[in-house]
């Protein structure tokens, strides 16, 4: 228990630091937001006095704290750009992104362990070398140039779906699905690729272990022990992997909504941060560094919990 | 056996071509790549243009490989900087653990936490845009994956004989880390390496295609591909030569990296 | 066995997830562009719009700054009087207009009947509250958000029909600016939620996705064809792609190369941008602080080869800051100044005291395709006479702010449109003393003839003082003018009626089914 409250002290550690840098980045990066919404026509006296009234005139710690003291409380402020309150805008968004993540993620779930375990009973056979070959390949294509290809082979040549034809989730649920499905593949592949070839790799060793090979002497069949004992500690790493997968995901979504204009954080993430528009960009900086740090606080649990050798490592340290 | 040497070999001759190409291009291309209407715009692959030319009428054949030669440096200073940093954080602080440990890893959790893209556009926009600037911004960003990696094999270490018997004999503790230690770590270093290598690629393109990246008239295969996708029915060979190139780059180094790591293990 | 039935098991769910999604799309092909579009939505038609440019800023259309938002706001509000399409005024929100003998008083008669979108009917005090506003007249407004309106003294009804302005003194160009919106008194949520009296009401806005309008019935004009409209918001880069997708059936501001991969399927309507495309050239720093040095670099680029390659040959070359479009001030013989010439450019750089060229910064926006190859072409145009021009792209906020506003730059590449039709719009930067003079440019015969222009009594005295700003400009290299952009529409097969403007609008109203 004291390591579990010391590790979520260090993740609070974190995510402030993370918070302070965000906050930090846009002091530094040239770009001011008053001359966003003055426009071209304005006049430095126009401009000082709205710097004045939005409070960027204070000394950079009183305005950290008084944004993180607003976004605690749940006030993500105002966007600079729309006008409109930040929560509201990200209400609309997160759960395109969501969606799409939680698509792609199922998809490289579902594709996956079936093929490794399929690609690892039969080692060395025929389809395990082409599908091991056609796996090489697909870790190597960038998501986004599969995107592009998807649109414009699937999309655009096979009219499978409507390039740019996004239908908003409050409209119309299931064409919204359909339509991020494509996109969901494209940010998929890659990832199952990778994972079939941890769990294959993962199940071929464990098949060699010693505790295996006497499992096997004593007339279990393979196939039986393929079940009982081998895939309960192959997948120890790819569960693992899959949770350190989901932020990389999330993150993999920020191109390829781009890619097939899917107005979800990722898009509103890179417009806001060409615009400026501060409370936009800090939101979703947090939003994203809180995601991917309690995928690795539950990674890391995770890993605890299964393999114990990691607990003995600290002991022996100390 | 005999399949491990498959992958070495045909990774190998990709990469060795690509390479080939690219160093050639480094001294001399069939045409200036940044010189305009030395075709007509868009023209199909032919002879003088194997690739074809883009909307200004420029031979993409010159271009891809110019870039793509500009995506290689920037990937292998990348890598060059993730490790080098990456090796030094991480195996002091897996050797030693500690409160120094536990800074840097807060640090390296941060690093990751930031959405890597916003991270190279501050670090872009702060510096300027240009192709170094994007090497220390991604260089940056491939550190932690590094440390990570080297502080875990580093921290294993610790308790095995090997090191233990070193500490006893009075081996001084640089010796310890990087005579005694980093031979046993190659094996983990050199799959990190390939990957790593592979997602610098992979991150120049994604930067260049977003546009924050190499900055034109520089040749770069991500902004040339996000350029492609306008002329897909009338000049389809202009986003597929550019992304076939972009995925050769690629796919050699994985498949090289595999066989490598497969005859490493083999060898074990 | 078994093991060939789990494979077969996992290949059918792969199966029923594909036949889910595909099933899901064809649903989705309905959307496509097709006759059937129009009969589905019963008597009138929806329409998509494309849009590169997301509108992110206020919808308060007295404070909306990006030229973006304006052309969309344009089917939502009308001011006093509006533009047709020809550049001329025509009476919207008054029903006739009169102006003193001196120019000093104009008298306006608000329409009959004409109603807000909340169906409340338009009322003198929403004029005056709408002029004093953009005047800087009102105690919570106290700054002009509109600088022409700068010179108006007193605005009061006269009766419930009848507003009455006033300003200083004559002012041929003030009219110009009473395009400027009509709103509610009463009503605070211009910011998000845009109400005004045009033939199109708000209906959403959501961030990076769209922007939804809907036909306002009440309107007091001829009832616009279609109903609703959505305008989509994505890349440059996708808006070819979702053309030839039918994801949307029209789309503005579309490069030649972009139009002639979708004049297949769509017609395409060709204009010009309006606006004056260059390289601004910061007059103040070294080596362009000489004239020779200037001249020879518009001596360096070839126009006609720019056109050609990033144009297809379309658009109109300028010799100064003024576009066709606004006819009499425009002076065509100013194209031809300086000939694309690198003899002549590289002998103009010897005599400056640079026979070996020198190195150059060239700033450009990567907000629009167009700077980004234009900076190209001209890149290479002036490495042919030994000037090694950088090209640096930035954001466009970083332009705003350190291009326009602190001019920190050497070279840069944007056009500058006209807010209002007014030649004043494009002259009036260069003034020596100007808060916004991009180029730094410092002539005191500028000056004068620009004050000439602007106290002009009449109409032949404001062109001759105008036209003599423009030759100034032109004789002093100020800036390396280019051309007027062309500007190309796409417009679904179906329909018709699609009208460009001499300004920056898109007007939804006219467009009609055709047959």
């Amino acid at each position: 228990m004291h390591t579990f409250m010391k590790k979520i002290a260090s993740l609070i550690m974190t995510l402030l630091l993370v918070s302070f840098l965000a906050f930090l980045t846009f002091q530094i990066i040239p770009g001011d937001p008053v001359t966003k919404m003055l426009g071209t026509e304005y006049t430095e006296e126009m401009a000082e006095k709205l710097r004045d009234e939005m409070g960027l005139n204070d000394p950079f710690f009183t305005r950290y704290f008084r944004w993180l003291g607003d976004f605690l409380t749940g006030d993500f402020g105002t966007s600079y750009s729309y006008r409109q309150p930040v929560g509201e805008l990200l209400a609309d968004k997160l759960p395109v992104t969501a969606m799409l993540s939680a698509m792609a993620f199922l998809l490289v779930v579902v594709l996956s362990i079936p093929l490794g375990i399929f690609l690892a009973s039969h080692d060395d056979s025929i389809p395990d070398r082409i599908l091991t070959a056609l796996n090489q390949i697909s870790m190597s294509i960038p998501p986004f140039f599969l995107g592009i290809l998807m649109t414009l082979i699937l999309g655009q040549t096979l009219h499978l779906f409507v390039p740019g034809g996004y239908v908003s989730f409050r409209e119309d649920f299931g064409a919204c699905l359909a339509y991020l499905l494509f996109p969901a593949i494209a940010i998929a592949i890659p990832k199952t690729a990778m994972t079939i070839k941890l769990l294959k790799s993962s199940i071929v060793s464990e098949f060699g272990r010693d505790y295996m090979r006497t499992a096997l002497s004593r007339g279990n069949s393979r196939r039986r022990a393929l079940y009982t004992h081998v895939l309960r500690n192959a997948l120890i790493p790819v569960v693992t992997f899959l949770a350190l997968a989901i932020p990389e995901i999330v993150a993999g979504s920020i191109i390829i909504e781009q890619v097939f204009t899917v107005p979800g954080l990722g898009k509103l993430l890179i417009s806001s941060i060409s615009n400026r528009d501060f409370p936009v960009v800090c939101a979703i900086v947090m939003l994203i560094a809180v995601l991917v740090i309690l995928m690795n606080f539950l990674a890391d649990l995770l890993y605890r919990v299964i393999d114990p050798r990691i607990r003995v490592d600290r002991e022996v340290r100390k | 056996m005999k399949r491990h040497h498959s992958y070495t070999i045909i990774g190998g001759a990709i990469s060795a071509l690509m390479i080939a190409l690219i160093v050639l291009a480094m001294f001399w291309t069939p045409y200036d790549p940044t010189a305009l209407s030395v075709g007509p715009k868009l023209d199909a692959p032919s002879l003088a243009h194997l690739m074809g030319t883009d909307n200004l009428g420029r031979d993409i054949f010159s271009r891809v490989f110019e870039g793509a030669g500009t995506t290689l440096t920037i990937a292998v200073m990348t890598v060059a900087i993730g490790a080098l940093c990456g090796i030094l954080i991480g195996s002091f602080t897996g050797y030693y653990g500690g409160p120094i440990d536990l800074i840097f890893m807060r640090i390296c959790d941060t690093v990751t936490a930031f959405p890597s893209f916003l991270l190279a556009l501050v670090i872009v926009s702060v510096l300027g845009p240009g192709k170094y600037h994007v090497v220390i911004a991604l260089g940056i960003l491939f550190i932690p994956s590094f440390a990570r990696i080297v502080r875990g094999e580093y921290a294993r270490a610790v308790t095995q004989d090997y090191v233990e018997n070193a500490k006893l004999m009075g081996v001084s503790s640089l010796r310890i880390l990087f005579v005694h230690i980093l031979p046993n770590a190659r094996s983990v270093l050199f799959s990190a390496l390939a990957i790593g290598f592979n997602n610098a690629v992979l991150a120049e393109a994604s930067m260049s295609y977003l546009g924050i990246g190499v900055q034109p008239p520089d040749p770069s295969l991500g902004r040339m591909l996000s350029e492609a996708q306008t002329y897909w029915y009338s000049a389809p060979w202009f986003a597929i030569c550019t992304g076939l190139c972009l995925v050769l780059l690629i796919l050699g180094f994985t498949l090289l990296g595999e066989g490598l790591t497969r005859e490493a293990g083999d060898h074990a | 066995m078994k093991k060939a039935r789990k494979l077969l098991a996992f290949l059918m769910l792969i199966c029923t997830a594909l036949t889910v999604a595909l099933s899901g799309c064809s649903g989705d092909r309905a959307d496509a562009p097709s006759e059937d579009d129009i009969s589905n939505t019963g008597d009138a038609a929806s329409l998509h719009v494309g849009l590169a440019k997301d509108l992110d800023d206020s919808l308060d259309p007295h404070k909306t700054v990006s030229a973006g938002t304006e052309e969309v706001l344009f089917n939502v509000f009308e001011g006093l009087v509006k533009a047709d399409p020809q550049g001329n005024l025509i009476p919207a929100v008054a029903e006739r207009y009169s102006v003193s003998e001196d120019g000093t008083q104009y008298t306006f008669t608000l329409r009959e009947g004409i109603t807000f979108h909340s169906g409340d009917p338009v009322t003198v005090e929403d004029v005056i509250y709408s002029i004093k506003r953009c005047a800087g007249l009102l105690a919570d407004e106290p700054e002009a958000l509109v600088t022409a309106f700068s010179v108006i003294t007193d605005v009061r009804a006269e009766d419930e029909k009848t507003v009455v302005i006033e300003i200083e003194s004559r002012n041929l160009e003030f009219i110009s600016y009473l395009t400027s919106a009509i709103i509610p008194a009463d009503y605070a949520e211009q910011d998000t939620a845009p109400m005004g009296t045009g033939p199109y009401m708000f209906v959403s806005r959501s961030a990076q996705e769209n922007f939804k309008l809907t036909r306002y019935d009440g309107y007091w004009g001829e009832a616009p064809y279609i109903r609703d409209v959505t305008f989509k918001i994505m890349s440059q880069d996708a808006l070819v792609t979702s053309l030839l997708s039918g994801a949307i059936d029209l789309c503005a501001h579309l490069t030649p190369a972009q139009a002639a991969e979708v004049e297949e399927k769509y017609d395409v309507i060709t204009g010009g941008m309006n606006s004056v495309l260059g390289v601004y050239l910061n007059n103040a720093v070294e080596p362009l602080n000489d004239p020779l040095v200037r001249q020879a670099l518009c001596h360096a680029v070839n126009v006609e080869e720019l056109m050609a390659l990033v144009f297809d040959g379309k658009g109109a070359p300028l010799g100064s800051s003024m576009y066709p479009a606004f006819g009499k001030y425009f002076m065509e013989e100013l194209t031809g100044r300086y000939p694309y010439d690198p003899d002549k450019s590289r002998e103009l750089l010897s005599q400056a005291g640079y026979p070996d060229g020198f190195s150059i910064t060239l700033t450009a926006s990567s907000a629009a395709t167009q700077y980004v190859e234009t900076a190209q072409v001209v890149a290479e145009h002036l490495k042919a006479v030994g000037v090694n021009a950088e090209i640096i792209l930035v954001d466009w906020e970083t332009w705003v702010s350190d291009v326009y506003g602190a001019r920190n730059y050497e070279m840069t590449i944007v056009d500058f449109d006209a807010s209002a039709m007014t030649a004043r719009a494009l002259l009036e930067r260069f003034n020596s003393g100007h808060a916004k003079n991009i180029s730094n440019f410092a002539n005191p015969a500028y000056d004068a003839a620009y004050l000439r222009a602007v106290e002009a009594a009449s109409d032949e005295e404001q062109v001759a003082a105008y036209q003599e700003c423009q030759t100034i400009l032109s004789d002093d290299a100020a800036n390396i003018y280019l051309m007027d952009m062309p500007d190309m529409v796409a417009v679904r097969r179906d329909l018709t009626g699609y009208t460009l403007y001499p300004m920056f609008i898109i007007d939804l109203a006219k467009l009609q089914p055709k047959g």
